[in-house]
């Protein structure tokens, strides 16, 4: 058979049979820690503060119960230490290819070095997304992203030169002359956030642009929720005319994993890491519940990050997927939401992504929200900003409002107040939309994420 | 072709590959040949041989550890099959 007729990017490892998979898993993370240990000496220090040497790591239980975790905190104050890398480097300064930060919304960027084999491993999860939803070499590939400093699209572009597809770029241009370029180059694919698609189809109303008509199958997405939510792939397909996929990253461990054919969430490429998924106290929690997903990146390797805290919130499964066929640990609904946005209000768990789910659904609303959160009496409180759709008349808005705040009592059990705003109300982004108002006090918000007992597992 | 065969192989070129680095007065060709030696590296990841985690790591102590992985006698294997092991998501 052709390579080119396999279903598969590479069954060998995505069908790998799963008792084989966790055998192969433990040895690379033993390969892992032996490699940070010799290599950084901000790893050195924390294990031997610990007590542990990686040789002594035999079972994956002595992983869980004697490696310390690690979260971004731990990386800021290593790069402090002696900029702009500092103690969490793994390799000399020469072998780094590529130099990317976060965003810093929440404090200093943190600097992620890359080697240029880790740019291959970033980007091959995206080749294993465009190989199974039918997009082949040959086949283009259009960026209406501006090539800055967010590495998530730079890890996309990487996956299509593995693939041999034809990357089109859109960067240095506004979401006017990009929608109008893609009636001009017809790519098979598009690339972006969820936010921003979205943003490129309500201008492409605003034309008079068609679309569907630019002839696009398939929609691929990353940095935000979005195509796991029914309501916002819904919003996106119908509005584009193509299938929407997602892949699950985080931009200092890598593109992790890709979205589904199924698109019922995401599948951990196991080649590139290893997840833990933990409740609070630290501990696995059994299959099928919620926890916090621990990564250990095998393919970042000027910084290495083992057992590193993405306070990403996912339901794992391990098995053979019934949608795709794949055995690698699936996480159902991908990105389910953040340790650090989860509310407690009246006892409930309530996390934005639930919210999302029911906002989209209400008729003359649109996908667009924030989650302003509030703390007062004791306790916590919500309140949701709603986007009205395209032309829907104002004197409809009160009562779509209420309509939403019934659906997220019966959804979510809790009370939670809803305003409507007009079209165009809430600002547009180009990357990831910021959804999560915390108006609480600091303290009140590191309480609720894990305090200094709970911030090392 | 065997997985076998195909780690085999791999390990051929890599060795010739590093044969020829060793006498390359060319820049151009050795970073040619340097790129040869990541896609075989990589090939074999792919194919689950648990080796080092970049090319240059391959011959270090401990770093090599396709055999006992790949037999699948390991603690954790040996665990897993007395079904003591924990169930996780690693």
């Amino acid at each position: 058979m052709a390579p080119s007729a396999s279903r598969y990017w590479n069954a060998i490892s995505e069908r790998r049979p799963p008792a084989e998979a966790e055998r192969l898993q433990f040895h690379r993370i033993q390969a892992a820690l032996r490699y940070a240990y010799a290599r950084s000496p901000m790893y050195r220090r924390l294990y031997d503060q610990a007590g542990v040497h990686p040789d002594r790591i035999r079972t994956l239980d002595d992983f869980i119960e004697k490696v310390p975790s690690l979260d971004k905190k731990d990386l800021l104050e290593a790069q402090a230490q002696g900029p702009p890398y500092g103690t969490a480097l793994a390799v000399p300064p020469e072998r780094i290819a590529y130099r990317f930060q976060t965003s810093g919304t929440t404090g200093m960027p943190l600097l992620i070095p890359m080697v240029e084999e880790s740019t291959v491993l970033y980007g091959e999860p995206w080749t294993y997304l465009f190989w199974s939803v039918g997009l082949r070499p040959g086949d283009t590939f259009y960026f209406p992203f501006n090539w800055g400093t967010f590495i998530g699209f730079w890890a996309a572009y990487w996956g299509v030169r593995r693939l041999g597809g034809t990357v089109i770029s859109g960067g240095g241009m506004d979401t006017r002359a990009r929608v109008q370029m893609l009636q001009q180059v017809r790519p098979a694919a598009v690339v972006g956030t969820p936010t921003y698609l979205l943003h490129m189809a309500e201008l492409a109303r605003e034309l008079k642009v068609r679309l569907p008509e630019a002839g696009v199958r398939v929609l691929a997405t990353a940095g935000e929720p979005g195509p796991s939510v029914p309501a916002t792939r819904r919003a996106i397909e119908e509005s584009w005319g193509a299938k929407v996929y997602e892949l699950y990253g985080i931009g200092e461990v890598g593109s992790i994993a890709p979205g589904c054919s199924g698109q019922g969430g995401v599948h951990l490429c196991e080649d590139v890491a290893a997840s833990l998924v933990v409740g609070p106290d630290g501990r696995p929690v059994p299959e099928g519940e919620v926890g916090e997903n621990l990564v250990t990146s095998f393919g970042q390797h000027a910084q290495p990050l083992i057992k590193y805290r993405s306070h990403d919130l996912v339901r794992w499964r391990r098995g053979r997927c019934p949608a795709c066929g794949r055995t690698w640990i699936a996480f159902e609904g991908g990105v389910l939401g953040r340790t650090d946005h989860m509310i407690i209000v009246k006892g409930t768990n309530v996390y934005p992504t639930a919210v999302e789910a029911v906002v989209g659904e209400v008729p003359g609303l649109s996908e667009r929200f924030e989650v302003h959160v509030y703390h007062a009496d004791g306790g916590d409180s919500l309140r949701v900003r709603v986007e009205a759709a395209a032309g829907v008349a104002a004197e409809t808005f009160a009562s779509a409002g209420r309509a939403a705040e019934e659906l997220l009592r019966q959804r979510i059990g809790v009370r939670i107040g809803v305003e409507v705003v007009a079209p165009g109300g809430l600002p547009r982004y180009e990357l990831k939309a910021k959804r999560f108002f915390d108006h609480r006090p600091k303290d009140r918000q590191w309480q609720l994420h894990g305090g200094p007992a709970e911030a090392r597992r | 072709m065997t997985r076998a065969d195909v780690l085999r192989r791999l390990r051929r070129i890599r060795r010739e590959v590093r044969a020829i680095l060793a006498g390359l007065p060319s820049p151009a060709l050795a970073q040619s040949m340097r790129t040869v030696d990541r896609a075989c590296h990589l090939a074999g990841w792919q194919l689950g041989e648990a080796a080092g985690l970049l090319p240059e790591d391959d011959g270090r102590p401990g770093a090599a550890l396709g055999g006992a992985a790949a037999r699948g006698k390991t603690p954790a294997s040996r665990r897993h099959r007395r079904g003591t092991r924990r169930r996780s998501s690693a």
